[in-house]
């Protein structure tokens, strides 16, 4: 084998090294032709999306104008949002939750003695079990308990009051 | 300026261009978005004919063998930016160009069959394509390299034409290199049994 590859002058395929140069030449070409045309690809497929974006942007809000216009909802007021004072005000930590540092330059650990009292489990539930807002008595319901919790006698009396009797304020 | 035409009547520059004995000048210049275009060149100009004979014995035939080196040019002058490792670049390369030549190979082969199976095919290739005047010797060391499987031929060739050393290679095909020594002497006995098989 060492002797064949020292004995080799030409190879076993029958082109010529010319030919093989010429054959590289011209891939090399072929080759930055087409990356030049990749990156004008690169750069036309950026400026479509780019340009799509935008289209759906706007398209994106226009239907959000239109749907406000056709469901009659109010438009977004620039004085219902809340003023920069205010929104200075709530990011300022209250001094009630500020613990300090303690002597070593450590934030304080929470004053456990004025811990809230640990409540037994389910006590925070103030809506009692069963007493769902649908189980709740509508208003015309409570109306009539209303009605019938007074007394016929009464009902007399009003209905004996006259309308002339009632003062002039 | 030596400057001369080629076959289509193009300027060619890489005639005149000298091939940097260094290759951190071409590095350099490859690294250089003004001068990428020149530095390619350059390199081509040093390793496109050992890359044509590499790809050449992988797939045998010359059209096939041509669009592998088309395609390794194409995706080694897009993607030259891309490598971290500059000392790699031989490397580097040659796995584009062994990559595409398998690529080129898969396209061949049918939909149940491994590249392994075409060795009957490559071999009718090769006689139908050596040169009239080819070292009979020659012609025989091809035949017994394609009665490899892909994987030590691929090893041979780096090896034995291209003298790349089994580091080089293991970073091209990604195999250990105890693993590469292993298949490179596999192949070395398959093809001294083969040649002394028919008394050369």
């Amino acid at each position: 084998m060492k002797e064949i590859k020292n004995s080799r002058k030409s190879d076993v395929f029958r082109e010529k090294d010319d030919y093989i140069d010429h054959l590289v030449d011209r891939a090399v070409d072929k080759a930055i032709e087409d990356r030049k045309r990749h990156l004008i690809f690169v750069r036309k497929r950026k400026v479509m999306l780019l340009a799509a974006a935008t289209v759906l942007l706007f398209f994106s809000l226009g239907a959000g104008y239109f749907f406000r216009q056709t469901h009659d909802l109010p438009q977004p007021h620039p004085a219902s949002s809340p003023s920069p004072n205010v929104i200075a005000q709530a990011s300022t930590p209250s001094p009630s939750t500020d613990r300090g540092v303690d002597a070593k330059g450590k934030p304080k650990a929470a004053n456990m003695r004025h811990r809230p009292e640990r409540r037994p489990d389910k006590v925070h539930r103030s809506v009692p079990w069963g007493s769902r807002p649908s189980a709740r008595p509508r208003s015309e319901d409570a109306f009539d308990e209303v009605l019938n919790s007074i007394d016929d006698q009464d009902m007399k009396y009003i209905d004996d009051y006259e309308v002339e009797d009632i003062p002039e304020y | 300026m030596d400057d001369k035409k080629d076959l289509q009547g193009h300027r060619k520059i890489s005639v005149c261009m000298e091939v940097p004995q260094n290759s951190e000048q071409l590095l350099r210049m490859l690294s250089s978005e003004d001068q990428r275009e020149l530095g390619f060149r350059m390199l081509m100009q040093e390793y496109g004919h050992r890359l044509y004979l590499y790809i050449r014995r992988i797939v045998v035939d010359h059209d096939d063998a041509e669009d592998a080196l088309q395609e390794t040019c194409i995706q080694v002058y897009r993607k030259i930016d891309q490598l971290q490792d500059k000392d790699q670049l031989v490397p580097w390369i040659y796995k584009i160009a062994t990559r595409e030549s398998l690529n080129i190979l898969r396209h061949h082969t049918g939909l149940f069959r491994s590249i392994d199976d075409m060795g009957g095919v490559l071999e009718r290739k090769l006689t139908a394509e050596c040169s009239l005047d080819a070292d009979a010797a020659e012609l025989l060391l091809q035949q017994a390299l394609l009665k490899l499987p892909t994987q030590q031929r691929l090893i041979f060739c780096m090896r034995y034409y291209d003298d790349l050393s089994y580091e080089e290679i293991a970073l091209i095909t990604g195999k250990r290199i105890g693993t590469l020594k292993t298949n490179y002497s596999y192949a070395v006995n398959k093809v001294k049994s083969y040649l002394k098989a028919h008394e050369l």
